[in-house]
C-alpha cells in the first residue's frame, strides 16, 4: 500500500506524456492522410487532363493531315472559284473519305465571312442533326474568326452544351457520352486563308464521358463544369455504375461558390463544401482549350476514415492499458495479467482492420493512444476510476461482442488454422465466392485460385502471420464461376502463449467495382494512342515497380533507350501517315523480341523504351539489344514503300547506373546519344564518364573565358622538314593551354568545347597573330619567308570577316599570303557548309595554300582531294608509326604518296620518330616530314634560333648518303 | 523495490517511448529554406526595363514566404545582375545552377538572352521562368513562358489594324530577333488577309537618329505603321512622326509606358498588349498598389512585371502539386497549371509551356493616358509556331538569321536598314 501514492504519481505523469504523444501522432497521421489524398486527387485530375490533352493533340495532327490530304487543296481551290455543284460533289467525296479515316462524324466548311459553304455528315449519327445552322455558327463563331484571322487551331467546348441539355431536360448517359468536340482550323489554299473548317468527333471515341471514367475509389467523383449564359453547369455521375448522371446548376459569380473558383482559373487542392453541403476535399483545374473545369473530390469522411478507426482502436487500447496498470497496481496475480494482456492483444488485432499497419505492429503505440481519450476524466476522478474498473471490464466485453457482430454483418471474414485450412467463413464470403459454407470449411487457400495460388504471396502472408504481425494488401481471386474479383484484405494472427501461430482471421472488403473502374480509366491515360504501347507515364511507373522489386530481390534492371536513326526523313518525305504506320510496325516488332516480364513503350516521337526486368548478366541485355537492332533493320513495307531505318540504343543498368527512375532514364538517354555519336545502329552502356564529361565540359568552358587575356594560352611551333634537304621553311602552329588549377589541358579536350562555345574564334585570332609575329621576326632576321601552317576550325568558315581579318593582320606586318597556309581536316569538309567551299576557293584565289590534315583517319574520300583546291596532303601519324613493322601500312603510305603526286599534291608525313621511318619515307619520295625525330613543338624564340637548320641536320645528311648508297646499289 | 520495478517495466518502456516520440515531433517543425535564382539586368541598357521585373519577382516570393512559404519551406531568392550582357547572364546562370544548386531561375528580358541560356537549362533539366512578350517560334520543356507570343499580340494587332484602319501597312522595328521574326509572321498574315506590306525598316537597338524615317514613310504612304521598335528609339520615333501634317496612325507592340512620355503630340498611337496597368479589376488595383508600395510610386507596371509576378505563383503551384522542388519533377507537369492572375487568369497550354493570354488594344489620349478600346472576347492560345509554316521551316528561318548575324541574336552594328 505504501507504493500506491508513488504509483498514482507515475501514472499521472505518464498519462500526461501520452496525451502529448497522442496529439502529435494524430496530427501527423492527419497530415499524412491529407498529403496522400492530395496526391490521389491530383493523379485522378491528371488522368482526365491527359485525356483532354490527347484529344487536343490528335486534333492538331488531324488538321495537319487535312492540309496534306491528296488533291484536297486543289479541290477546295476549284470549288471556291467556281462554286459549281459538281465541284462540290467531288470535294464532299474527298472530305467524306477523310472524315471516315480520321473518325470525324461531320465536317463543316466556312468562308472568311463565316458563311457555311459545305457540310458533310457521312455517318448520319450526328445526333444533333437538329442543330440548326445559325445555332452552330453562333456556337463556333469566335473560333471561326480566330481561325481565319489569327490562323488559330482550336477545340470547341463539347456540344451539345450542358446548358442546352439541362434546358431540354436530357440527361441520357448515352447522349452525354456521344457529345462532340469540334476542331476548328483555318483553311489554307495556295498560302491564302480562304475560310475555316470545323470537324466534329464524338467523345465516345475517347471514353472521356464514360461513367467508369467519371468516378473513382467508390466515393470519389469527377465533376465537369461548363459555363453558360448566366449559370454554370456541372455534370455529375452517381456512385453506382448503372445510375443516370445529373446536371447541377449554380449561378455565375455566386458568392463563395467553389465552381466560380474553378472556372476563374487557378488550379489547386483544398477543402470545400460541395453543392449539397457535404464537406469534401478535392482538386480542380480549368482547361481553356475546351472551356471546361475539372473538379475531382472525395468526401472528407472517407479521407479520414482511417483516422476514425485509429480513434476507436485508441480508445479501447487506452482502457485495456489502464486495466493493466490498475491490476498490477492492486497486486493481482501475474496469471490474470497475462490473460488480460492476451485479451487486449486479440482485441487490438480485431479492431485493427484499418490501414495503420505500423501502429498495429507495435502494441506500445496502441496502448499510448488508447490511454489518451479518457485521460482527462481520469485525472479528475482518479479514485472513481479505480473503483469502477470491474464495471468497465464488463462493458468492454460487451462492446467486443457487439463489434464482432457488426464485423460479421459488414465484412467478409474467413478464419483459418495455422496450416492454412479454413475453419470458418461467414456467409458474406460464401455468397461472394460462390462456394457453400460447408465446402469452404476444411478447404485450403489454393481452392480460390488467383493470388491464393501464388506461392510467393501465400508465403509472404504466412511469414507475416508467424511473426505475429498484421498483413494487408489487395488480392484478386477467382469465383467458382471463374470470374475474377478483388478484395482488400487484412490478415490478423492469433498467437498461442508460446508465441506460435494458433489461427488467423482474414477480413476482406470487396473492391471489385472500384478496381474495374479505376483500371479502365488508368488504361486510357497510360497507353500511347498510336501504338497502343505504354506511354511515358506508365513506363516510369513500371520502371519504378521494377526498381523496387529489384531492390528486394537483389537483381538488376536494364533500361534500353531507343531512338530511330533517320526516322525524320520518312516523316518529312512521305508524310505523317506513313510515319505513323511505320511507328506502329516498329512497336509491334519490339514487342515480339522481348520476354513477357519485360516492358516496351513509346516515349514520344521516334523514341521507345525497353525495360528488362530481373536480368542477371550483361550478356542477356546485349542479346536483347542485338535482337532489337536486327528486327528493326529488316525492311518495313508500307504501301509501295520499302523502308529501312536503324536504331541507336543506350543502356543503363540498375543499380550500378542510377537510383531513381528519372536518373535511369536520363542516363540511358545519354548512352543513346553516345551511340549516335559513335556511329548509330548499335548500342552502348551508360558510363559515369558521360556524366563527368558534361561536368568537365562546363568546367572547361568556364575556365576558358578570358584565358587569353590572362596569358594562359601559348603557341608552339613544330618544323615541317624537307625530306630531301633536311631543312625547314614551314612550321605548324600548335596552341597550348595551361590553366592555374586545371594544369595543361589538351587541345583534343578544349578545342571541341571552344568550337561549341564560339571561343575558338578568339583562339584562332590569337594563334594567327602569334604566328604572324614569328613570321615577321623571321623575315627581319633572315630576310626570307617562314611559312606558318594553321589549323582551321569549322566555325571560322562561317565567319564572313575571316578573310578580311587575315589580310589585315598580314598587311600590318608587311607579310604576304605566302606566309600562311591552312590545314583542314575532313571533318570540316563533311560539316558540309556551303561556306566551306566558298572559303577554300577564296583562299586559293588569295594565294593561301591549303593542306588536307590527318589524311587516312576520316572518310578519306578522294573526291575531296579532287574537288577542293588542296596543295598538300598530310598523312596521319597513325599510319606513319607502323610503316617499319607493318608492311600493310608501308604499302598504304606508299600508295598515298604516289596518289598525291599523281594529283599534283605535295605530301607531309606526320609523327616521324625514327631514322628507319625517315629512310622509308625518303625512299618513297615523300616531300616533307614532321615529328620528334627532327624537333618537338618549341617556342617561337627557339624556331628563330634554329634558323631553318636542325641539330639533327648533319646526322640526317650523313644517313642520307647511306640511304642513297643502299638504293643505288 | 526490486519487485516493483520488475512489474512496471512495460510502463517504464512506454514512458521512454513517449518521450522519444515527443522529441521526434519537436524536431520535425524546424524551418528550412529553398534557394531560387532571380537573374535580371540591374545595370546597363536593359536595367530600366528589367529592374521592375526583378522587383515584381522578389515581391511575389516575399508574399509567398509571408503566407507560410512553400511545402513548409521559406523561399530564398538569390538575385544576380546580368549587366545587360548575354555572356554574363550565361556565367551567372551556370553559377546559380551548378554552384548554388538552384532548380529554378526567374530571369531574362531579351530573346537573345533567353536563347543564350536555353541550351544550359535543357542540358541540366532545370527550369527558366521567362516573363516577357516575345516572338514565339520556340518551345522548350525547360522554359515556362509567361508573356504573350506573337500570335497573342502582334498577329491580333495586325488583324485589328487591317480591319479598322486600312490595308497598307508599313513595318518599322529594331534590328534583332524579335522584330524580324514577328514581321516575317506578319508579312504572311497580311498576305493572307488581303493586306499589303508597303515598306519594312529596321534600326539598330538604341538608335536615336532614325535616319530616313520620314522620307520612307512619305514614299510608302501606309495606312498605318506596325512598330516593333524597342527601348529609347520609340521617343524619337513618335516625335518625328508627329511632325507630319497628317500623321500616320501607329500600332506599337514593344513599348513601355516610359517611352510614351513624349509631351503633347498629335499622333494616333495604339498600343497592343496583354496587360495594362490601368485595368480596373479590384485584384489588379490591389496588385498595382502593392507593387508601388514595394518598388516605388514611380515604377510603371508593365505587362512583363505582371507576367513575372504571375510566373512565380505558377511555379509555386506546380511545386506544390508535384510536392517537390526538384525541377525534374516539375518540368513535365507545367501544362494546365493555372492561377487567377491580377488581371486575367493565366493558364499554361495543354501542349506547351506557354500561357493563354487575352489581347487588348489601347489608344493614347490627349492627356498621355492609355484607354483600352478593344478587347478580344476570348483568351488566345499561345500557338508558338503559326501554322502556315512547318515547325522545321520556322527553325531554319531562325537559324539563318543567327548565322547571318555572325552567331548572335541581334544584327551587328555595321548593318543599317536601307
Amino acid at each position: 500500500m505504501k507504493y500506491r501514492f508513488l504509483f498514482t504519481g507515475l501514472l499521472s505523469i505518464s498519462l500526461l506524456l501520452l496525451v502529448f504523444a497522442y496529439i502529435a501522432l494524430t496530427r501527423s497521421l492527419e497530415n499524412d492522410l491529407t498529403v496522400s489524398a492530395k496526391q490521389r486527387m491530383n493523379a485522378v485530375s491528371m488522368v482526365k487532363f491527359n485525356q483532354l490533352g490527347q484529344i487536343y493533340k490528335t486534333n492538331h495532327q488531324d488538321v495537319l493531315a487535312l492540309y496534306q490530304w491528296p488533291s484536297l487543296e486543289a479541290q477546295f481551290s476549284q470549288y471556291w472559284e467556281s462554286r459549281d455543284s459538281e465541284q462540290a460533289v467531288v470535294l464532299s467525296e474527298t472530305l467524306e473519305e477523310f472524315a471516315e479515316r480520321r473518325n470525324f462524324i461531320t465536317i463543316w466548311v466556312f468562308d472568311n465571312q463565316q458563311n457555311a459553304m459545305l457540310k458533310i455528315n457521312p455517318t448520319g449519327i450526328m445526333h444533333a442533326e437538329n442543330l440548326s445552322k445559325q445555332h452552330l455558327v453562333r456556337y463556333l463563331n469566335p473560333l471561326l474568326v480566330a481561325a481565319s484571322e489569327h490562323f488559330q487551331i482550336s477545340a470547341s467546348p463539347f456540344y451539345p452544351t450542358l446548358e442546352s441539355l439541362y434546358q431540354e431536360g436530357i440527361i441520357d448517359p448515352d447522349i452525354i457520352n456521344r457529345r462532340v468536340s469540334f476542331v476548328v482550323a483555318p483553311l489554307i489554299v495556295n498560302e491564302q486563308v480562304i475560310g475555316s473548317v470545323a470537324m466534329a468527333r464524338q467523345a465516345s471515341d475517347t471514353g472521356f464521358f464514360r461513367h467508369r471514367a467519371m468516378s473513382f475509389d467508390g466515393s470519389g467523383h469527377i465533376v465537369l463544369i461548363e459555363g453558360g449564359v448566366d449559370a454554370m453547369y456541372g455534370l455529375l455521375y452517381p456512385d453506382a455504375l448503372d445510375g443516370f448522371p445529373s446536371i447541377l446548376v449554380e449561378p455565375i459569380n455566386s458568392v463563395g461558390s467553389h465552381w466560380s473558383r474553378v472556372m476563374n482559373g487557378g488550379s489547386g487542392t483544398a477543402f470545400f463544401d460541395n453543392t449539397n453541403g457535404e464537406e469534401v476535399y478535392g482538386h480542380w483545374r480549368y482547361v481553356p482549350e475546351f472551356d471546361i473545369g475539372v473538379l475531382v473530390y472525395e468526401p472528407v469522411s472517407k479521407i479520414y476514415a482511417i483516422l476514425r478507426q485509429f480513434h476507436t482502436v485508441a480508445f479501447f487500447s487506452l482502457l485495456a492499458t489502464l486495466f493493466i496498470f490498475l491490476i498490477i497496481g492492486w497486486g493481482y496475480t501475474r496469471n490474470i495479467y497475462t490473460k488480460i494482456n492476451g485479451l487486449v492483444g486479440r482485441l487490438a488485432s480485431i479492431s485493427h482492420y484499418g490501414d495503420v499497419v505500423e501502429i498495429k505492429s507495435s502494441s506500445q503505440i496502441d496502448a499510448f493512444g488508447y490511454l489518451i481519450d479518457h485521460m482527462e476524466s481520469r485525472i479528475h476522478q482518479d479514485d472513481d476510476v479505480l473503483m469502477s474498473a470491474k464495471q468497465r471490464l464488463r462493458f468492454f466485453m460487451k462492446e467486443l461482442e457487439d463489434q464482432r457482430f457488426a464485423f460479421d454483418q459488414h465484412c467478409i471474414i474467413v478464419v483459418a488454422d495455422a496450416d492454412g485450412t479454413f475453419t470458418d467463413a461467414n456467409t458474406q464470403f460464401s455468397d461472394l465466392s460462390g462456394y457453400s459454407r460447408s465446402e469452404l470449411i476444411g478447404s485450403s487457400f489454393a481452392r480460390f485460385g488467383g493470388d491464393y495460388q501464388n506461392e510467393r504471396i501465400l508465403k509472404d502472408i504466412f511469414d507475416t502471420m508467424n511473426s505475429g504481425k498484421v498483413w494487408q494488401g489487395e488480392l484478386s481471386l477467382l469465383k467458382r464461376s471463374g470470374e475474377r474479383y478483388w478484395l482488400e484484405t487484412t490478415f490478423v494472427p492469433f498467437i498461442n502463449d508460446d508465441g506460435t501461430l494458433r489461427n488467423l482471421v482474414a477480413i476482406h472488403t470487396d473492391i471489385t467495382e472500384q478496381k474495374l473502374a479505376y483500371a479502365d480509366m488508368i488504361h486510357q491515360a497510360q497507353y500511347d494512342a498510336l501504338t497502343g504501347l505504354p506511354n511515358r507515364a506508365l513506363l516510369l511507373d513500371r520502371l519504378g515497380q521494377m526498381l523496387r522489386n529489384s531492390r528486394r530481390n537483389q537483381n538488376q534492371v536494364a533500361v534500353l533507350f531507343l531512338d530511330l536513326d533517320d526516322f525524320k526523313k520518312i516523316n518529312d518525305s512521305l508524310g505523317h501517315e506513313i510515319g505513323d504506320e511505320f511507328l506502329v510496325e516498329v512497336g509491334r516488332r519490339l514487342k515480339s523480341v522481348i520476354r513477357d516480364q519485360d516492358t516496351v513503350g513509346r516515349l514520344g516521337g521516334d523514341e521507345f523504351l525497353v525495360l528488362l526486368n530481373g536480368t542477371e548478366y550483361k550478356e542477356d541485355v546485349e542479346i536483347v539489344a542485338s535482337k532489337i537492332i536486327e528486327t528493326i533493320r529488316e525492311p518495313i513495307l508500307i504501301d509501295e514503300y520499302e523502308l529501312v531505318v536503324g536504331v541507336s540504343i543506350g543502356i543503363s543498368i540498375y543499380p550500378t547506373d542510377g537510383e531513381t527512375e528519372s536518373e535511369m532514364l536520363r542516363h540511358a538517354d545519354s548512352a543513346m546519344y553516345n551511340t549516335k555519336k559513335m556511329g548509330r545502329n548499335s548500342w552502348s552502356y551508360f558510363t559515369e564518364a558521360m556524366n563527368k564529361d558534361v561536368a568537365r565540359r562546363l568546367e572547361i568552358e568556364s575556365w576558358m573565358n578570358g584565358a587569353i587575356e590572362r596569358g594562359e594560352f601559348s603557341v608552339l611551333f613544330q618544323p615541317i622538314v624537307s625530306v630531301m634537304s633536311g631543312k625547314f621553311a614551314t612550321v605548324e602552329a600548335l596552341v597550348r593551354w595551361t590553366h592555374p588549377q586545371g594544369g595543361n589541358i589538351s587541345p583534343d579536350e578544349f578545342i571541341p568545347i571552344a568550337e561549341h562555345s564560339g571561343y575558338i574564334m578568339e583562339i584562332g585570332r590569337f594563334v594567327l597573330e602569334r604566328s604572324l609575329d614569328l613570321a615577321a621576326d623571321w623575315y627581319q632576321r633572315y630576310n626570307n619567308d617562314l611559312i606558318v601552317a594553321l589549323n582551321a576550325s569549322p566555325r571560322q568558315f562561317r565567319d564572313p570577316n575571316w578573310h578580311g581579318g587575315i589580310e589585315e593582320q598580314l598587311s600590318i606586318r608587311g607579310l604576304s599570303t605566302r606566309n600562311i597556309e591552312f590545314e583542314i581536316t575532313e571533318g570540316v569538309l563533311i560539316s558540309g557548309h556551303d561556306n566551306v567551299e566558298r572559303a577554300l576557293q577564296e583562299f586559293s584565289d588569295l594565294g593561301i595554300a591549303i593542306s588536307m590534315d590527318d589524311f587516312g583517319t576520316g572518310y578519306s574520300s578522294l573526291s575531296y582531294l579532287r574537288n577542293y583546291p588542296f596543295d598538300t596532303l598530310k598523312i596521319d601519324r597513325s599510319f606513319v608509326a607502323d610503316i617499319v613493322e607493318h608492311h600493310g601500312d608501308y604499302e598504304l603510305v606508299s600508295a598515298a604518296i604516289a596518289m598525291a603526286h599523281g594529283l599534283g599534291l605535295e605530301v607531309v608525313a606526320e609523327g616521324v620518330e625514327t631514322m628507319e621511318q625517315y629512310e622509308l619515307l625518303y625512299n618513297r619520295r615523300c616531300d616533307y616530314a614532321q615529328g620528334y625525330l627532327f624537333s618537338p613543338p618549341v617556342s617561337g624564340q627557339e624556331i628563330l634560333a634554329m634558323g631553318g637548320r636542325l641539330a639533327i641536320d648533319s646526322h640526317i645528311r650523313q644517313q642520307r648518303m647511306s640511304f642513297n648508297n643502299v638504293t643505288t646499289s | 523495490m526490486g519487485g516493483f520495478s520488475f512489474k512496471h517495466r512495460p510502463f517504464v518502456r512506454r514512458l521512454f517511448f513517449a518521450s522519444v516520440l515527443l522529441m521526434l515531433f519537436a524536431c520535425n517543425t524546424s524551418d528550412e529554406t529553398i534557394k531560387v535564382g532571380v537573374l535580371h539586368s540591374l545595370s546597363g541598357t536593359m536595367a530600366p526595363s528589367e529592374q521592375p521585373v526583378a522587383m515584381a519577382t522578389m515581391m511575389a516570393i516575399e508574399e509567398i514566404n509571408a503566407s507560410g512559404g512553400l511545402l513548409g519551406k521559406q523561399i530564398e531568392p538569390m538575385l544576380f545582375d546580368g549587366q545587360s550582357n548575354d555572356e554574363h547572364f550565361l556565367r551567372l546562370a551556370k553559377r546559380l545552377l551548378i554552384d548554388e544548386g538552384v532548380d529554378v531561375v526567374f530571369g531574362c528580358w531579351t530573346s537573345s538572352c533567353r536563347k543564350t541560356l536555353k541550351p544550359l537549362f535543357e542540358q541540366r533539366d532545370n527550369l527558366l521562368v521567362y516573363p516577357v512578350q516575345f516572338e514565339g517560334v520556340e518551345s522548350s520543356d525547360n522554359i515556362l513562358y509567361t508573356g504573350a507570343t506573337a500570335s497573342q499580340q502582334v498577329m491580333p494587332a495586325l488583324a485589328w489594324g487591317l480591319r479598322n484602319i486600312g490595308p497598307r501597312v508599313m513595318l518599322v522595328g529594331s534590328d534583332y530577333v524579335f522584330p524580324h521574326v514577328a514581321n516575317s509572321i506578319v508579312k504572311h498574315q497580311a498576305g493572307m488577309l488581303g493586306g499589303e506590306i508597303v515598306d519594312e525598316l529596321y534600326y539598330i537597338l538604341g538608335d536615336d537618329v532614325l535616319r530616313n524615317l520620314r522620307q520612307r514613310v512619305n514614299d510608302a504612304k501606309p495606312d498605318f505603321i506596325l512598330s516593333t521598335l524597342n527601348g529609347s528609339s520609340n521617343r524619337q520615333f513618335f516625335q518625328l512622326m508627329s511632325l507630319e501634317e497628317n500623321p500616320t496612325p501607329v500600332i506599337a507592340t514593344s513599348i513601355s509606358e516610359e517611352d510614351l512620355d513624349v509631351g503633347n503630340i498629335e499622333l494616333p498611337v495604339y498600343v497592343a498588349n496583354s496587360y495594362f496597368e490601368q485595368f480596373s479589376r479590384v485584384d489588379n488595383r490591389d496588385f498595382v498598389a502593392r507593387f508601388h508600395a514595394y518598388a516605388g510610386e514611380d515604377k510603371r507596371v508593365s505587362a512583363a512585371v505582371e507576367a513575372a509576378y504571375s510566373g512565380v505563383y505558377l511555379w509555386a503551384q506546380a511545386v506544390e502539386q508535384a510536392h517537390s522542388f526538384h525541377a525534374g519533377d516539375v518540368v513535365g507537369t507545367l501544362p494546365a497549371h493555372s492561377i487567377n492572375g491580377p488581371a486575367d487568369k493565366l493558364v499554361v497550354a495543354l501542349d506547351s509551356n506557354h500561357v493563354w493570354r487575352k489581347f487588348y488594344l489601347a489608344k493614347l489620349d490627349g492627356n498621355q493616358a492609355l484607354n483600352v478600346i478593344y478587347t478580344a472576347v476570348d483568351y488566345l492560345p499561345p500557338t508558338p509556331y503559326p501554322v502556315f509554316f512547318s515547325r522545321r521551316k520556322w527553325e531554319n528561318y531562325l537559324n539563318d538569321l543567327y548565322v547571318q548575324w555572325g552567331e548572335q541574336w541581334y544584327a551587328p552594328i555595321l548593318v543599317t536598314g536601307d
